[in-house]
């Protein structure tokens, strides 16, 4: 079914939506739980909970790209529950790890929690990322939004695994030049 | 921890650029494995039963009030110059709203009395199915939050009244106020039978904008979990 017709259903109210969400969009929802959280267990109630979640916004959201909507909801809720499961030491190392590589691009002394919202951040990570040229920008989004391993988009985009280091290392650092620059570093 | 809120921001960036970089492995509607397909469809029909309760398709309505001056009197101008305000609220599929040309009497099957600007709620065969209004509330120190001192107007009269102490049950509760439903009820004396009778109601009071509404529904015209939805979806707005 077509995602104009999908988000159609649950303007209606129509509990097909559910139905008609998880046929097409299950493997997604759940693909980006699992990468977070690497348990099956947990990766289904994120995306049971993602599905509540999306009922719950439309209406009054009418999402543009359906797809992306759910993977959004999908991706907070999986990082509050790793957050929560880290503090127990389990979740996945893969989150860790995108995270020192993220922590790269924020000098030392800064907090960037305290230095923006997350508004701001996401807004500045817009215009960042719609500059850089298309190749860049999917390795990125592939890296750090879809938190897949250098080794696979390798694989998926058909690079050597150390040209996609090498991409990421560039775009972190031009990264860490855009934050200072926009006032997000010291 | 810094690299966090990087991590969290990349979350609202714009969904195109999301849509674009999805890996190929997660396309929509590519299929999760079996075993994985049947626990998500289990889990998928569990959360269907959860909704059915709110089967029935719901329309959104907004509500503007004072829906005009009808009614208005020298007595109740204090109610009618009130700040415009909005209230969003969905109801069945099929319902409509109709301004209530006189005030209705209490043999009629929904009364909402002491309400002001009302509207009828009337279903898909045109029959009167509810009715919403609403009034202003003073706020009185130390029970700004007391339903009995916020629906004063409708809650204290002996034969009609809606009951915000014994059925009163909060469903949604926000920064600026409650949603709650209670029974509404009608004394013999006024039912106009020999017996005492019961309507549903929701109220819902806005404490920046000292305004509360009242719905009241026949008996039987609703389960509790539509009435539960209706409540649920009931947000004021400021014009």
């Amino acid at each position: 079914m077509e995602d104009e017709k999908i988000v159609d259903l649950y303007w209606a109210r129509s509990q097909e939506a559910i139905r008609e969400t998880s046929d097409k969009y299950a493997s997604y929802c759940r693909g980006i739980a699992f990468r977070i959280l690497r348990s099956a267990a947990d990766s289904d109630e994120c995306v049971n909970d993602t599905y509540l979640r999306a009922w719950n916004a439309m209406p009054p959201h009418r999402p543009s790209v359906l797809s992306a909507f759910l993977g959004k909801i999908t991706r907070n809720l999986s990082l509050d529950r790793w957050k929560k499961l880290h503090a127990q030491k389990r979740g996945s190392a893969q989150v860790e790890l995108a995270l020192d590589e993220l922590a790269e691009c924020l000098p030392a002394a800064q907090n960037t929690e305290e230095a923006a919202d997350a508004g701001a951040l996401a807004q500045l990570l817009n215009g960042f990322l719609a500059a850089l040229p298309a190749e860049k920008r999917r390795v990125f989004l592939k890296r750090y939004w879809y938190l897949m391993p250098a080794k696979e988009i390798a694989r998926e985009m058909g690079l050597p695994e150390s040209t996609v280091r090498s991409m990421l290392l560039r775009t972190r650092q031009a990264l860490k030049g855009v934050l200072e620059q926009e006032g997000f570093a010291v | 921890m810094k690299s966090e809120a990087l991590l969290y921001a990349l979350t609202d960036i714009d969904e195109g650029l999301i849509a674009e970089a999805a890996p190929q492995s997660l396309a929509a509607g590519k299929g999760a494995p079996r075993r994985v397909r049947k626990r998500l469809l289990l889990a998928a029909a569990a959360a269907l039963l959860v909704l059915a309760a709110c089967a029935a398709a719901f329309r959104l309505f907004n509500i503007p009030f004072p829906f005009s001056g009808r009614g208005r009197t020298s007595c109740n101008a204090a109610v009618y110059d009130v700040a415009p305000f909005r209230v969003e609220v969905q109801l069945p599929s099929g319902w409509t709203l109709q301004e209530r040309a006189d005030a209705q009497s209490f043999n009629d099957h929904v009364a909402l009395s002491g309400m002001w600007s009302v509207l009828d709620i009337v279903d898909d065969k045109q029959e009167l199915a509810g009715a919403i209004g609403y009034n202003t509330y003073e706020k009185y120190e130390g029970a700004e939050d007391l339903p009995a001192a916020i629906y004063s107007q409708i809650a204290l009269g002996n034969d009609y009244h809606f009951d915000v102490r014994d059925s009163y049950r909060v469903v949604k509760t926000s920064p600026c106020g409650t949603t709650a439903l209670a029974d509404v009820y009608y004394s013999a004396v006024v039912s106009g039978t020999t017996t005492e009778k019961t309507n549903r109601g929701i109220v819902s009071y806005d404490r920046d904008l000292s305004v509360y509404i009242a719905a009241e529904f026949a008996g039987g015209r609703l389960d509790e979990g539509q009435l539960e939805a209706i409540a649920q979806s009931i947000r004021f707005v400021a014009k």
